[in-house]
């Protein structure tokens, strides 16, 4: 059967490290990834927000995640995130890219005001992440024989103009330029690598009445009128880290309500059934 | 902290689906992807075609051996009038579907000079009209309430150039314009619409051997292979769910990495 090949359970049991794990989008997906059989290593820089998470994908059902404070800024950090998955769990199957921050330094400055050190920072943690921790995966994956899953996590901010993150856009477009070239480096080795682009995306269920109504109101201006909840990447993440997804790499997914195929005219702007154009 | 509203990715289940077309071994996968999902399948063919009429029986017969409903049809879906009146007959006979899945295929391979005007006309009949008919019959019938998919078997065909296919081209990037103008026009109603977009495929014509010592082609594609219809059942199944309604208006490469070809 077809679906079966969604299984992460093995054999063997597929590992997978998640790094921004912790929260957001990168702890929907890894209960999700969970869920469907895998053992998880998250990483992020809290130790707290770590504990936390690792405790929700275990009520969730999951195994007991592990648990690594890492810097994705630092090489050494990223090569130890690796070392310590393998020594915790033996191997590793799916690293996972998906930390990443959007509105840290420099958010909204103009480019004439955008200083060096706010730059290197956006780009450091939205992109060089991601290629010292698949420099590292990939290392271990070559130890451990053919096979292996790069999936990275990229935005709808990389595709169109984005005036108040210059960096985050640029460090993201690079995230899925990479995940091209990548792709075409390693496939010789059985290692496929994906990207996924969400769109506007709520990080975590509304606390309260009020944030719920300003979602709502958010949601207006999007194609399916309304923005996506974090758990709706976990199917995705699920099918791009099984082995239903064999013949896909290199490929972009996004999930943004529809916003990209769109955005020529304001949402829900109808040509008029009067307009018409005789050729 | 409230919990999400989570829905499952790869369950069907009570749910109804339309696929059209078996003219290749997608149009299988795909159907018994999704009744191994827990959809209940009507299975009609693109053409009048007996083998494809043939298969659109046995494929039925393999849905309701699974223990889900089904139905089949002979369809010709370059005439509209008979996919309105199939889609009401199955609406009768088996439920309206809240899923459909487009994957009728006719392709021609000839320089441009030589594509007659009934050639070029029929490429785009089967391909790009009929997708449009079919979508326009699916929503005139659609269940009102029921969150709906839309989903499009296209090709890397209609992105990328080769000799010799101006025709199947056109039409198939006829096909992402469909695609992307339903995304917005349905998006109030909780109907998505995506294409997933073949490679090549194990059932490609004029594809040539199958052994990649022999096949300058097959050395071309990244993974080094063809694709085969099994590799397109379960991203079928998550398009098709609940829990995909944040995806629409998208082209998904199934390709083997090849539109990612330098």
């Amino acid at each position: 059967m077809v679906l079966e090949k969604l299984r992460l359970d093995g054999p063997p049991r597929r590992v997978i490290i998640v790094t921004g794990g912790s929260r957001g989008l990168g702890k929907a997906m890894s209960i999700s990834l969970a869920e469907a059989g895998a053992d998880i290593c998250i990483a992020s820089r809290t130790v707290s927000q770590l504990e936390s998470a690792a405790a929700e994908i275990k009520a969730a059902g999951g195994r007991e995640p592990l648990i690594v404070p890492t810097n994705v800024q630092s090489p050494a950090d990223c090569d130890a995130l690796i070392e310590k998955t393998v020594a915790h769990f033996g191997r590793l199957d799916v690293m996972l890219n998906n930390a990443g921050i959007g509105d840290r330094r420099g958010a909204g400055d103009r480019i004439q005001d955008l200083d060096d050190a706010d730059w290197h920072d956006t780009i450091e943690v939205n992109l060089h992440s991601t290629f010292y921790c698949s420099r590292a995966a990939t290392r271990q994956f070559l130890k451990q024989g053919p096979g292996g899953v790069i999936l990275n996590v990229a935005s709808g901010t990389a595709l169109r103009s984005s005036p108040q993150s210059l960096g985050y856009a640029a460090a993201k477009a690079g995230v899925i330029s990479l995940t091209k070239s990548l792709a075409a480096q390693l496939v010789g080795e059985d290692i496929r690598v994906n990207c996924i682009i969400p769109g506007f995306v709520a990080q975590s269920p509304a606390r309260d009445d009020e944030e719920a109504a300003m979602r709502k109101q958010r949601g207006r201006f999007i194609t399916v009128r309304r923005l996506g909840d974090a758990w709706e990447l976990g199917p995705l993440a699920v099918f791009l880290c099984s082995d239903a997804s064999s013949y896909v790499t290199g490929e972009s997914f996004s999930i943004d309500g529809g916003g990209l195929a769109g955005g020529i005219a304001p949402t829900g702007y109808a040509m008029a059934e009067t307009a018409v154009s005789r050729g | 902290m409230a919990d999400w509203n989570r829905k499952p990715g790869f369950d069907l289940s009570g749910k109804r689906a339309l696929v059209i077309g078996c003219s290749n071994p997608s149009g299988r996968a795909i159907a018994l992807g999704l009744a191994e999902a827990g959809a209940d399948v009507a299975i009609v063919s693109s053409s009048m075609d007996g083998d494809e009429v043939m298969e659109a029986k046995r494929i039925a017969k393999a849905v309701e051996a699974m223990g889900r409903k089904s139905i089949s049809q002979g369809w010709d879906v370059t005439l509209p009038a008979n996919i309105q009146v199939g889609l009401k007959q199955i609406g009768k006979e088996f439920g309206k579907p809240s899923i459909m899945v487009y994957n009728a295929d006719a392709l021609l391979a000839k320089p441009i000079e030589k594509v007659t005007d009934t050639e070029f006309g029929r490429i785009q009949a089967v391909n790009q009209s009929g997708a449009y008919y079919a979508s326009r019959s699916f929503l005139k019938e659609f269940p009102e309430g029921e969150t709906g998919r839309i989903l499009f078997i296209t090709s890397i065909f209609a992105e990328r150039g080769v000799e010799n296919l101006t025709a199947y081209t056109t039409a198939k990037a006829g096909v992402i314009g469909l695609n992307v103008a339903l995304s917005q026009e349905l998006g109030a109603r909780d109907i998505t619409s995506n294409c997933i977009s073949t490679g090549w495929m194990d059932w490609t014509p004029g594809r040539g051997p199958d052994e990649l010592g022999a096949n300058l082609l097959m050395r071309f594609i990244p993974m080094r292979r063809f694709g085969k219809a099994e590799e397109l059942a379960a991203l079928s199944v998550l398009l098709s769910s609940d829990a995909a309604g944040y995806f629409s208006g998208q082209v998904f490469h199934v390709d083997g990495g090849v539109s990612e070809h330098l």
